[in-house]
């Protein structure tokens, strides 16, 4: 079966005084229909940039996607396509959340327009039926009084239902896939849960793919299905979720799991990663990670590792899974 | 709302009050008795300057003469004008409609063509067409407004005879006319001071709009309005013009002063009998009171601009239209 | 940068070559500015051979509008020396008014049969003068008013911004004729003062704006701290801080008071006659409009060129003294 969405060799990067700047850097992952994928990496990893040049969402210039990259939702490759038809796919085929649910809503219109706009945008309804279709969709994600909200200026709202109506406005065209950047970054330990629930349930109810990017490990134990991990703009290590957060195979997972905090259990402090993010003006050489691994040795500044995989769906990029041993040393 | 509309005029009423006190000021710090050397203009009487300093009150203490300066403007009267021998006001309000008829033209050409041109520029911000339009909106905007005012007579109507050369009708057709005529015929004479002080606003506008859409375009929910399908026409309309309109309203108070003293530029090149015209012909003939009116007039004028380009932001932005 | 010096070299060396009499008359009977310009004239070749552009001025890279208001600034300093007559001098009022461009006259002459040429030249030199110093006095009185605002704050600082609302409700000409019509029309001198006193009320918003951002930075604290006093403060760390904007202001407030400058002399109520003005030049050139249309072009494009360039070098000036604005 083919896969909803295939990525293959992304490269994205943007221009700079200094000369173009590869953030993300030959990136390859698929999705299948209704499959939730957690990417998880720091912030500066690239994840962000990954996920707008999934529907071309960043400004060219100053970005630049590589003419070699293929994005292809259910065959298609979106990088091929005129921006009419882009624009057809965005928010129908995929649908984007982003981060901070204040800044991605128009403060001047009420947001049942927003999302009746949206409706309008995908299929040939009237203006009533799209508000109609706008109160429906905000009492799907989970608003009280749908009716009332959607009279409302996203300043009456709360910091959780304005990410809810961000979400309902996303349903809008009925995307198969949901691009979900960080979407609870921005809001505080209760509504987290709760946000991160309503996509779980949505994603069952409406049989959508969910790709999930955030810094956070224990958001992705909740809901992914598979896990791929990104530092410095590459994809180091995919896998199960189980197999990645029970067997880490990269070193900086590892390092990324002992620093996620876990409730019920008390221990010593949390350990944090050595070392800054690297600067995507100049990556380090041989593995990106070598100068904050614990195991790095001589071949890892030299040589960068390719894609070792194990079983299938399961690689991970270090030098370690050539050499066991030097793990324990 | 309520509260703030009075705190708001409250404000105006201040500043309005500041202004006359201003002229007050500048009319009493004057080098030498301004009336004397009124006394030598040819235009004046012994008799008019005597019932001037009568009316100014010049013989009293200063701040009774203040207060009945002030008590006076209240009232609407703003003295007699040296070279008309008639009540200032009334020689102020014949001209208004006449300046307020141009200002009105040149603040839709203004606008109109300011937001079109700007919102444009924006939303192809960095391409030739932009730089392009940039050029012509800083020379537009560095222009003299009388110097272009000529050169549009010299082009229009000197050498391809499309419009007329000035004033606001026809002196000799005009009383003939049937009323769609005369409409038409105000209109005709209308057009090159209104294009004139239009464009040069016109230009100001537009790059304030380039840099308002630029402001909003970098914002999170452009991108996520893109994100959800919308075509580009509807987020440039929708929501980039929008957003980015809000600040110009306020705009629209900054621009109002400077339209006013464009507009005595552009009534002297087209002898256009408004404001402007009456203002600078006091001035050259010393009319204090006359000058000194007009001056409380426009800026009066000013204020209330100022006070409803401030009450229409409130209104139009949803973010500050039920507070307080 | 090298063939550009050649050039510089050679035509400055070519004025001397071919105007060397008007020099010699110049030092010998002109007055002070008539002097300095005759000196500048003389100095020239030398400075362009011998100097060298400091390293910072290279690494700023002077862009076109620079070198453009450069060369505006050349040609109103040296207008004695350029200038083909006395721009004042009535030459011959039977035979020689409004004639049309010729080698004698490259811009024709006017009504009193004064050549147009000298009279832009020497408009130039006179706009120039008035508007730099008109800034340099909006720039003191601005930057005083602001910083005092800004530092003081309470009741000072709100009684000094009700009084800048104030100005600035009324309309710019209103308050020039006002001001202009009670001063007695005087010299340059009165017009210099009075379009310096009424251009402040921007500056001092923006030092004071500037200020007050400043007060709550860290430095200001620091220094505080450190008991130093509060004058020093402002003096030592506050005012260089602020200076990038008001430098950007004044360029472009040099630009726009050449504009005011001239609309004023087109009212007839600024530069009085016979001083030769861009703006009562156009204004002379009004009745001719339709035969002489060369003497209100020429004019007006040397006072929108003007001004195009200092607006273009005020907003390039601006780039690079304050990247967060664009």
């Amino acid at each position: 079966m083919n896969p909803l969405l295939s990525v293959r060799e992304l490269t994205v990067g943007f221009e700079t005084p200094k000369g173009p700047v590869r953030v993300v850097d030959g990136v390859s992952l698929e999705l299948a229909e209704g499959e939730t994928l957690g990417l998880v990496g720091e912030s500066g990893s690239g994840k962000s940039t990954l996920a707008l040049s999934l529907g071309r969402l960043l400004d060219e210039p100053p970005a630049f996607i590589d003419p070699g990259s293929r994005i292809e939702y259910a065959g298609v490759n979106l990088l091929a396509l005129d921006p009419e038809r882009l624009r057809t796919y965005r928010g129908k085929a995929i649908a984007w959340i982003f981060q901070d649910p204040a800044s991605s809503l128009d403060p001047v219109i009420k947001v049942g327009h927003q999302i009746a706009e949206a409706v309008c945008a995908h299929s040939d309804v009237g203006r009533k039926a799209a508000w109609n279709r706008a109160v429906e969709l905000l009492a799907l994600v989970g608003l009280n009084d749908p009716r009332d909200a959607a009279h409302c200026y996203p300043h009456q709202l709360s910091g959780g239902m304005r990410q809810r109506v961000a979400i309902a406005a996303a349903l809008a065209g009925e995307p198969k896939l949901l691009v979900a950047d960080e979407p609870t970054t921005a809001l505080d330990v209760t509504l987290q849960a709760q946000i991160l629930a309503l996509l779980g349930d949505l994603r069952e109810r409406l049989g959508m793919a969910l790709l999930l990017i955030t810094h956070d490990l224990g958001v992705v134990a909740d809901i992914a299905d598979r896990v791929a991990v990104m530092y410095a703009g590459r994809l180091v290590e995919e896998g199960g979720k189980e197999q990645v957060l029970k067997q880490p195979a990269h070193p900086y997972t590892e390092a990324l799991l002992r620093a996620t905090p876990r409730l019920h259990r008390t221990g010593p402090r949390l350990p944090a990663i050595p070392g800054a993010a690297p600067d995507p003006t100049s990556w380090p050489s041989g593995c990106r990670f070598h100068p904050r691994c614990r195991y790095a040795w001589d071949r890892c500044s030299s040589e960068e590792p390719s894609q070792l995989s194990g079983e299938t769906g399961r690689w991970v990029r270090c030098w370690l899974a050539t050499e066991p041993q030097r793990r324990r040393g | 709302m309520i509260a703030f509309v009075t705190r708001r005029l409250a404000q105006a009423l201040l500043i309005a009050l500041g202004v006359v006190t201003l002229t007050f000021i500048l009319l009493h710090a004057a080098p030498g008795d301004p009336f004397a050397a009124a006394a030598e203009s040819p235009y004046l009487s012994p008799q008019a300057i005597e019932q001037a300093r009568r009316n100014y009150g010049l013989d009293r203490p200063l701040w009774v003469q203040y207060l009945r300066y002030v008590g006076n403007l209240a009232r609407g009267d703003m003295g007699v004008s040296f070279s008309l021998h008639r009540p200032v006001s009334e020689a102020l309000l014949d001209a208004l409609p006449n300046t307020l008829l141009l200002a009105a033209a040149a603040l839709i050409l203004d606008f109109g063509l300011g937001i079109t041109v700007g919102t444009l520029q924006g939303m192809r911000a960095g391409t030739r067409l932009d730089r392009t339009l940039s050029i012509v909106t800083l020379a537009l905007f560095s222009t003299p407004v009388f110097w272009l005012g000529l050169m549009l007579l010299l082009v229009f109507s000197q050498t391809l005879g499309l419009f007329p050369v000035g004033g606001v009708t026809d002196p000799v057709l005009y009383p003939s006319l049937s009323p769609l005529g005369k409409l038409l015929d105000r209109l005709w004479h209308l057009c090159l001071p209104a294009w004139t002080l239009g464009l040069v606003g016109a230009a100001g506008t537009a790059r304030y709009q380039r840099a308002a859409i630029l402001e909003v375009v970098r914002q999170d929910f452009i991108r996520a309005a893109r994100a959800r399908g919308l075509s580009e026409r509807a987020v440039a309309m929708r929501h980039a013009l929008r957003n980015a309109l809000l600040p110009t309203i306020t705009l629209f108070g900054l621009t109002f002063p400077v339209l006013l003293s464009g507009a005595v530029l552009v009534e002297t090149v087209f002898s256009w009998p408004g404001m402007g015209k009456l203002t600078v012909d006091a001035v050259l003939r010393r009319d204090y009171p006359l000058v000194l009116g007009a001056t409380v007039l426009a800026a009066l004028m000013v204020v209330l601009g100022n006070l409803l380009a401030d009450l229409a932001y409130r209104v139009a932005d949803p973010r500050t239209r039920e507070e307080r | 940068m090298n063939r550009l010096r050649a050039l510089l070299i050679a035509g400055s060396g070519a004025l001397i070559w071919i105007r060397w009499q008007r020099i010699w008359d110049l030092l010998q009977a002109g007055d002070f500015s008539d002097r300095m310009a005759a000196l500048a004239a003389l100095a020239a070749p030398l400075v362009f051979a011998l100097g060298r552009l400091p390293d910072r001025w290279k690494r700023a890279r002077l862009d076109a509008s620079a070198w453009v208001v450069l060369a505006i600034l050349a040609a109103a300093l040296l207008a004695p020396v350029l200038a083909p007559y006395d721009p004042t001098a009535q030459l011959d009022l039977a035979n020689r008014r409004l004639l049309p461009p010729s080698p004698a006259h490259p811009l024709g002459t006017d009504l009193f049969s004064r050549d147009l040429l000298s009279r832009l030249l020497y408009g130039a030199r006179l706009s120039l003068w008035i508007a730099c110093f008109s800034v340099a006095i909006a720039v003191v009185v601005g930057t005083g008013v602001g910083l005092a605002a800004g530092y003081l704050g309470g009741t000072a600082d709100a009684l000094i911004m009700r009084l800048v609302d104030t100005a600035l409700a009324i309309p710019r000409i209103f308050l020039l004729l006002v001001v202009l019509t009670l001063w007695e029309q005087g010299g340059i001198m009165t017009m210099v003062l009075v379009l310096g006193l009424t251009s402040w009320f921007g500056t001092s918003r923006l030092v004071r704006a500037e200020v007050l951002s400043l007060k709550q930075r860290d430095f200001v604290t620091a220094a505080r701290a450190l008991g130093i006093a509060p004058i020093a403060i402002l003096l030592k760390h506050i005012l260089p801080n602020a200076l990038a904007p008001v430098i950007v202001t004044a360029t472009l407030g040099v630009g726009q008071i050449v504009l005011t400058e001239a609309a004023l002399s087109y009212l007839g109520v600024g530069v009085p006659p016979p001083h030769p003005s861009w703006g009562s030049m156009i204004a002379d050139a009004q009745p001719f409009l339709p035969t002489h249309p060369w003497m209100a072009i020429v004019p007006g494009l040397a006072l929108a060129g003007t001004v195009v360039a200092f607006s273009f070098f005020g907003e390039s000036l601006q780039a690079k003294l304050d990247p967060r604005r664009r």
